[in-house]
């Protein structure tokens, strides 16, 4: 579809003569554009250039002056952003990377991960294909040319014959370093000299960075999403001896750069002795160590020392030796001392020793940003330690600025605060505050993957469970649930106690059908307990409602494959549960079914129904005058040894009129038994 | 080997049900349920027999999926739409929580509902443009607007200020290409009033152009696409219009040979017709008998071209110019011209006659003095002239000096009616024109007069000099009678001037009034000494005036 726009002018031009229009040239405006109308860039130069002229000009008949404004200077997407920031957050409406229709919005974790990376693993198909068969995509169509549309924008799609210094430069600057390092092995046997020392810094450097692998495609934004997720298995390792490696042997003599970028990465990649040593090295060679250095080794002190006091010593031998270089302490400096001291646990000294950091960050000027927060409240905040309140601190000190990501782990703040919130404090007024520094300007950016997400949102929606009214919480659910949040088990368990203690079952039949929806109904951490729940609520109203409940129990255990490896079986409590709740409605057959089922051994049972159940059933049965299913019962009863039921054998067939003779057999169901035989000793 | 013999089992069986034969080949098999389910069948050769029959695939039911409810149903009463529906998109029944209903259905119930309708799906919806939204928008990009110029106010201020329009469009498309050679194209428009250009520069500029002038706009358009680019195309017509308006204003020397054989169009200027015309006037003039005061058109411009000239009456001869600006010359001219522009036809040839005669009756007080046809004439043309709003023909010629018949005045009706003040002075011109027959005999006072005379025209220039009406030139011989015309005439010409002429007049008036029958009856008694023969034409236009006459009797 290709919309057309008219861009009607009103304007005067600058490079007709004067006197075309009048005698005198101050009388024509040899410039004009009005407000709205002017959005032809092309005929405008440059906004500097236009803002720099005032524009005036005479009319010809009366002589009066138009002043025209000068033109707001702007950047071509300005007008976007101000668009951009009209809209707010649907509440209903699911993430972009989903399509908007019932069938495909995930409803629980594991289908929003399947469905994003599938949108994602398309991507990387064709992504495929490009590198498999560049001819195809060689041929640019685009115009203005768009280089990422062409095969030569891919990783090392090229693997030149013959490498220059510009082939490496290109592999290596679009993140192909794996081709840049083949390209810069063959240059380096025939040609060593072509490479310039800044070259080969800027090389390995960026191994280092990456780990000799090459660069991750900063498109694929669905598997950073879920980075935590794919992620896990894949430990990264510094890769000892290569191509990293040896391009530092290549550098001779060895500069302070090249070291510093190989120790940053040793200690990253958490080869902590290699980093060990080449700062040992690098010591020896007298050579001016680098703020990244110091930060990089107090972060792996953890991993060199074992005892506290031993840590603490290490970090502040790193401390003192920059002191005597004068080496000034960034951010990541105390970020990282910061986070030294989080790690050593039950540290006595480490909350005062964390202040103490505080302050000279303070000193020195340094702001300290959300990561440093975030290791203050992990020292503060332990499971087991006091109870403290420095998040309220913390939260009075971030009000009314705006957050920006300065440390990578930044991005901890904000699950950290919830969880202190939720579960340190238990307050839902500190939750909900933090709750709104997130919605505040683009803080919400800073939850930067899927898992942060869960548990940020999981632990804000179970402060309100525990200390919310039904309304409040239900208000914020929807807000959330599903398309922020999808809950898991313990959370819907956690608002069926809640709906319990504040005596408002009508939300159960809702909880029940998110359950459902989400994927969560038959679990066994879920089931028995919620039917229990159902069970013990007798309201007139509702029981209709929970009968269906029951009912949908039984459609959906029974619809169940065959083959299914997890499927769901029938249990005892499950099923008396479900006969109970549908006998309350008067709903016999599918109460029957189930009891029948069990009975004839069709479905697959855990359990055994309770005596409760049986003689409801029984009841409602005799009243409906079924004696086989009724006999068929009190055997059962008499199989489980529910002597009650047993006994009363008698008086059921008696009031279900039967003959004489079949009473007497009646009589005789349970005497055979283990279970009579028990009920008689 | 083994799955080289099902796929042969395959094969043949499809070969086999695909030709519409029974069953009669199969391959070999061992499988007990092949051989059960078709005894007459050939078994197939199974060649390892330990290899358990594979399970075939069970094809599942369709499952239903639990699906969440249309979002629509979540949405809270007080929940901002401009969130929900950001962008123009197409229609999606679940966020949208109408009950909307389209298209026909057949069984003659209600529409269609939203869910899963095509008809919805495919008009365009403004969802996305609901007044929140356009509230809303209108305010972020509020600031980058700046404030509407005071001075533009109206349309016609804009085009006023900024007479030209450059007109280019601008396409998007949504494909891998974001250009379109129709982007290029570059439209200017000016009016042509606007470019300031002389007659023969229009003239050029418009055979230069051609049909790039709309004549009923007035527009002049240039558009170019012969370029590439739209900065190439918009520099092109830049240059376009440069070059137009100069080589429009340049005269070659060979544009003096233009002869009269040449011209498109009939030019009475230069014509014979116009130099037997000129002749005509001018012998007029200088016969004493045509004063160009009394002559001239009506109009404003006319008296403003006259001002100040000091031309007297009767003494030098007239530009050319000046008499272009005689309205009896002008209706001829134009007459002439269309005659012979337009075609013979009812119109023009009778617009020919009527002006020719009008010049005639006016001329022919110099050639052939005659009462009553004359009269008749002079009546006719009045008629005819009473088309113009704005015309008084004030005709007759008259000069203190010379002739005593310059009671001649004929008014047309039309003037009268309007314009009140003006049929006054034209009464109080009657008056003199009336009155000096009844004082024929007062020589006495002739004396006095001449001194009352003088006053007046002292009175008359205070009028003419402080007053805002400086129209008419002032009788500086001391001729009443010239200056109260002058005054009427200028009336008549400038409407507005009305009130002004209204304020001079308590001082004029009485100098007026008394001084009129002198200068009448100095008139009067020349008249019968030197053309005795035209009593008869005064009587006429003395039976024409009666009721004026009578009223300045009254006063």
């Amino acid at each position: 579809m290709a919309g057309f726009l008219c861009i009607l002018r009103l304007a005067a031009t600058k490079n007709l003569p004067p006197g075309l229009f009048g005698k005198q040239s101050d009388r024509f405006p040899w410039r004009f554009s009005v407000g709205a109308f002017s959005s032809t860039a092309e005929l405008q130069g440059t906004p500097e250039e236009d803002a720099a002229r005032s524009v005036s000009a005479v009319s010809r008949p009366s002589g009066r002056r138009v002043k025209l404004p000068k033109r707001i200077v702007r950047s071509p997407t300005d007008i976007l952003d101000a668009l951009a920031s009209t809209v707010g957050k649907d509440a209903t409406g699911p993430h972009y990377r989903y399509v908007d229709d019932p069938f495909f919005i995930p409803t629980n974790a594991t289908n929003r991960r399947i469905f994003a990376l599938s949108k994602e693993s398309g991507r990387k198909a064709a992504r495929y294909m490009v590198k498999k068969y560049p001819a195809l995509f060689e041929k640019p169509k685009a115009d203005p040319e768009i280089s990422a549309f062409l095969a030569a924008s891919q990783l090392g799609s090229q693997r030149p014959t013959e490498p220059t210094v510009k082939d490496i430069v290109d592999c290596m600057r679009k993140g192909a370093l794996v081709a840049a390092f083949e390209a810069y092995t063959e240059l380096n046997e025939k040609t060593p000299e072509a490479i310039t020392p800044e070259l080969r810094q800027e090389l390995l450097e960026r191994l280092c960075f990456h780990n000799s692998d090459d660069a991750i495609d900063s498109d694929l934004l669905e598997e950073k999403w879920f980075a935590h997720y794919i992620q896990k298995e894949v430990r990264r390792r510094w890769k000892v001896g290569g191509p990293a490696d040896k391009v530092f042997q290549d550098i001779k003599p060895k500069t302070a750069e090249a070291y510093a970028a190989m120790i940053c990465a040793n200690a990253r990649f958490l080869h902590v002795e290699g980093a060990n040593t080449l700062l040992e090295e690098m010591q020896q060679e007298n050579l001016p160590i680098p703020v990244q250095v110091y930060n990089e080794m107090i972060k792996i002190v953890p991993l060199l020392k074992d005892s506290i006091d031993s840590r603490w010593e290490m970090t502040m031998s790193f401390l003192s030796s920059m002191n005597q270089a004068g080496v000034a302490p960034n951010l990541q400096t105390f970020n990282a001392v910061l986070e030294v001291i989080s790690r050593i646990a039950m540290w006595r000294r480490s909350r005062s020793t964390a202040l103490g950091v505080f302050a000279e960050m303070k000193r020195c000027g340094i702001e300290p940003s959300l990561a440093s927060y975030h290791f203050l409240l992990q020292i503060f905040c332990r499971e087991r330690g006091p109870i403290s309140h420095i998040l309220l601190d913390v939260l009075q000190a971030l009000e009314g600025k705006e957050l920006t990501l300065r440390d990578p782990k930044d991005s901890n703040f904000f699950p950290t605060a919830m969880d202190v919130a939720g579960r340190h404090l238990r307050d839902v007024a500190v939750a909900r505050k933090v709750y709104d520094l997130l919605w505040t300007n683009n803080n919400s950016l800073f939850l930067t993957d899927a898992l942060k997400d869960t548990v940020f949102h999981g632990n804000f929606l179970k402060v309100l469970v525990a200390g919310e009214s039904v309304e409040n919480f239900f208000k914020v659910y929807d807000e959330l649930v599903p398309m922020t949040l999808v809950p898991d088990s313990n959370l819907l368990l956690e608002m069926v106690k809640m709906v319990e203690f504040h005596e408002e079952p009508q939300h159960l039949p809702r909880i029940w059908s998110d359950a459902v929806v989400f994927g969560l109904a038959l679990k066994d951490n879920m089931l028995e307990p919620f039917l229990a729940v159902l069970l013990n609520n007798h309201r007139e109203d509702l029981k209709e409602a929970f009968a269906a409940i029951a009912l949908d129990v039984k459609t959906r255990i029974d619809a169940q494959f065959l083959d299914r490896a997890n499927r769901i079986p029938w249990s005892g409590p499950v099923i008396s549960s479900v006969v109970r709740l549908l006998l309350r409605n008067g709903q016999m057959e599918p109460a029957w079914e189930v009891v029948g089922n069990y009975i004839n051994k069709k479905t697959e049972t855990f359990g055994f129904p309770s005596e409760e159940a049986l003689s409801e059933l029984v009841d409602v049965l005799v009243a409906a005058e079924q004696p086989t299913r009724v006999k068929q019962c009190v055997t059962l009863a008499s199989d489980l040894g529910f002597m009650d039921l047993v006994r009363s054998a008698e008086d059921l067939a008696k009031r279900l009129r039967l003959p004489e003779q079949e009473i007497q057999k009646w009589k005789r169901i349970g005497s055979g038994s283990v279970a009579a035989s028990l009920g008689n000793i | 080997m083994v799955p080289l013999s099902r796929i042969v089992a395959k094969n043949l069986s499809q070969a086999v049900s695909t030709a519409g034969k029974p069953r009669s080949v199969r391959p070999f098999t061992n499988s007990a349920k092949e051989r059960n389910d078709d005894p007459v069948e050939f078994r197939t050769l199974n060649l390892n027999p330990d290899r358990k029959e594979r399970k075939r695939f069970e094809e599942r039911k369709n499952v239903q999926h639990d699906l969440l409810p249309p979002r629509a149903k979540r949405m809270h009463v007080d929940q901002q739409w401009t969130n929900v529906w950001p962008a123009a998109a197409s229609f999606k029944a679940t966020a949208v929580p109408l009950p909307v209903r389209m298209g026909k259905n057949l069984n003659k119930k209600a529409p269609l509902d939203k869910y899963g309708n095509a008809e919805l799906m495919k008009i365009p919806n403004f969802l996305h443009l609901t007044p929140t939204h356009i509230n809303i928008q209108c305010a972020a990009i509020k600031k980058f607007c700046t404030p509407w110029p005071k001075e533009l106010a109206t349309d016609a201020d804009c085009h006023r200020h900024f007479p030209v329009q450059i007109i280019t469009s601008d396409y998007c498309h949504s494909g891998q290409s974001i250009r379109d050679s129709k982007a290029r194209v570059v439209s200017f428009k000016v009016p042509l009033s606007d470019l300031n250009l002389d007659e023969h520069a229009r003239d050029k500029f418009l055979r230069l152009i051609g049909n790039r002038y709309d004549p009923k706009t007035g527009v002049v358009t240039l558009i170019s696409d012969r370029c590439p680019t739209r900065k190439q195309n918009y520099d092109y017509v830049c240059y376009l219009i440069t070059a137009l308006y100069f080589e429009s204003q340049k005269v070659e020397p060979w544009e003096h040979e233009k002869t009269v054989a040449d011209f498109e169009k009939y030019r009475w200027e230069g014509s014979p017709s116009q130099i037997a015309t000129t002749k005509l006037v001018r012998k007029m003039v200088e016969s004493g008998r045509f004063d160009m005061g009394q002559q001239e058109s009506s109009s404003a411009e006319a008296a403003d071209a006259r001002e100040g000239e000091g031309a007297g009456k009767g003494g030098a001869p007239p530009s050319e110019e000046d008499m272009k600006r005689f309205r009896v010359v002008q209706q001829y001219r134009s007459a002439v011209s269309e005659l012979i522009n337009v075609g013979e036809d009812h119109r023009t040839v009778d617009k020919y006659k009527d002006s020719s005669r009008s010049f005639f009756f006016f001329s022919s007080f110099a050639v052939m003095p005659r009462g009553r046809p004359a009269t008749k004439k002079a009546t006719a043309t009045a008629a005819t002239a009473a088309g113009d709003a704005t015309e008084t023909e004030a005709v007759g010629s008259q000069n203190g000096s010379a002739e005593g018949q310059a009671e001649n005045v004929v008014t047309s009706n039309k003037a009268k009616s309007v314009d009140v003040p003006e049929a006054k002075e034209d009464q109080q011109t009657k008056e003199t024109a009336a009155k000096p027959p009844a004082k024929r005999g007062a020589a006495a006072a002739a004396k006095k007069e001449e001194e009352k005379a003088s006053q007046e025209s002292d009175s008359s220039k205070k009028i003419n000099g402080s007053g805002s009406q400086p129209k008419k030139k002032v009788a500086t011989n001391g001729d009443v009678t010239d200056t109260m015309k002058a005054v009427a005439a200028t009336t008549n010409a400038k409407p507005e001037a009305a009130p002004a002429t209204t304020t001079a007049k308590p001082e004029a008036a009485p100098a007026t009034t008394t001084a009129k029958p002198e200068a009448a009856a100095e008139k009067e008694k020349k008249a019968p000494k030197e053309k005795a023969p035209k009593k008869d034409v005064l009587e006429g236009e003395r039976r024409v005036l009666p009721p004026r006459a009578a009223k300045t009797g009254q006063k």
